[in-house]
């Protein structure tokens, strides 16, 4: 059940003058499901929630630009995601670094961190919904917006997403600029190349919860390690125990002594990135945070599906032949 | 204004070693921590600067208005102590998605929603488990 903020003031300003209807979306559950894109209507004796937009839309300028300041500060951040940053009559973040967020609050006056919707013990989701009614918010308000995300704001990322479509759905031009994402750094890092051998990308905790047809001749990347078997979706870490779990599902694919190495990209430039290797069965014994990643090389060679290579070379001689 | 000629990286580093205090600007203190994000920027979008040598990185400094605690620590590529000094210890949640959960959370407040059931119904799973546990 959602809880409904107290009258009159922004969850994330404390601004008394916060609109009611927002207020009103916030609380109720109905009309919270439609602000953030639910797809159930609100029953027919709660119309006012849609009546309300439909208004707003029609005379309403507001925009959305969703960016990606890419991972290290200074290095990646794009001239066009910083002209969205600077050109905003407000600047939403939700990056993982303080010193980030200071370096952004440099580029516009009007810069608002989205940590503070987050909580130990608060559902995950329900902080993300919060994200996105906080920017539509001030969307509807016909203020030119934009969303900063660390990395690339479409990559493990639900707010910018749904965010975006929702504004969408309510005639706002709304759109996502790309950012240097930890892939990318990952790649440069550890010296892969995705096109090798193939690479596979998975959350560690869907990874663990459901079967995948795991390719062992491939690169694997497990993303969110540190939060390896985290069902709650209220916590920020999880301990040894699961990830002495996710060593089980991973020793089904590769030998327990397998090296892999746990990467985490440098946020500021006086850092360096984390690359530690170890063999698998050491996972439950080292510090991972939710920021860190695990890269599981292959472990087997490819192998050459015989009878397409027949016939491709079949094609090959008889192209050649005229 | 701090002149960076005064202190060398190993003397930076003692002082920030011999405890870290947090730098308070009561007076120019937006001044203070620009002159930090600039260089700090300048540090990631310098081609000669982003890897650059504890000496290297002690001669750029000199020519910036970083106060000298703060440049110690830039130098000794401490982020602990540059947290500390900047006022920026308080964790940071970054964890921005939970996959194919947050349909599920939608689910169960929209109760009958079968238009996208979630990936745990998909593989006939329970609902995630409310209850916070206990670190494994």
């Amino acid at each position: 059940m959602t809880r409904p903020y107290p009258a009159g003031r922004d969850p994330l300003t404390g601004d008394e003058s916060f609109p009611r209807d927002s207020l009103n979306r916030l609380a109720g559950r109905k009309a919270l499901h439609l602000c953030c894109g639910h797809r159930r209507m609100p029953p027919a004796s709660q119309p006012f929630a849609i009546m309300e937009h439909k208004a707003v839309t029609s005379t309403s300028t507001g925009s959305l630009a969703c960016v990606g300041i890419g991972i290290t500060l200074g290095s990646h951040i794009s001239p066009l995601a910083r002209s969205h940053i600077e050109k905003s009559d407000v600047v939403f973040t939700a990056v993982s670094d303080g010193i980030v967020e200071l370096w952004l609050k440099e580029m516009n006056p009007d810069v608002r961190s989205l940590q503070p919707l987050y909580a130990e013990g608060k559902p995950r989701p329900q902080t993300y919904r919060e994200m996105v009614e906080a920017m539509m918010t001030q969307v509807r308000a016909g203020k030119r917006v934009c969303g900063v995300f660390y990395g690339h704001p479409g990559v493990f990322a639900w707010a910018p997403h749904r965010a975006i479509k929702v504004a969408r759905e309510e005639g706002y031009a709304a759109h996502m600029e790309p950012g240097i994402s930890s892939e990318d750094c990952l790649y440069a890092d550890l010296g892969i190349d995705p096109g090798k051998v193939g690479c596979q990308h998975f959350d560690t905790t869907q990874f663990m919860l459901f079967r995948r047809n795991v390719d062992p001749s491939a690169w694997l990347i497990l993303w969110q390690v540190g939060l390896a078997g985290e069902q709650t979706g209220r916590r920020f870490a999880t301990g040894p125990a699961y990830r002495q779990v996710l060593v089980d599902v991973l020793v089904r694919h590769y030998p327990a002594n397998h090296e892999v190495t746990i990467y985490r990209a440098a946020t500021l430039p006086l850092q360096a990135p984390r690359m530690e290797s170890l063999p698998i069965s050491g996972l439950p014994d080292i510090d991972l945070s939710m920021s860190d990643t695990l890269a599981v090389p292959p472990c087997r060679e490819l192998e050459v599906d015989h009878a397409i290579h027949d016939r491709l070379t079949s094609l090959d001689e008889a192209f050649a032949s005229g | 204004m701090i002149v960076f000629s005064q202190y060398s990286p190993g003397r930076g580093e003692r002082q920030i070693r011999g405890g870290v205090r947090r730098i308070k600007r009561p007076s120019g203190e937006i001044k203070a921590m620009s002159s930090v994000i600039e260089f700090l920027e300048r540090l990631g979008a310098d081609a000669l600067l982003r890897h650059a040598t504890q000496e290297e990185i002690a001669v750029a400094l000199e020519t910036s208005q970083v106060e000298a605690e703060i440049g110690a620590a830039i130098i000794a590529r401490s982020t602990s102590d540059l947290y500390a000094l900047l006022d920026q210890q308080q964790p940071m949640f970054h964890v921005q998605n939970n996959p194919g959960r947050e349909e599920e959370e939608e689910e169960e407040e929209g109760e009958d929603d079968e238009e996208a059931p979630s990936q745990r119904k998909l593989a006939g799973l329970p609902p995630a488990r409310r209850t916070t546990v206990a670190l494994g």
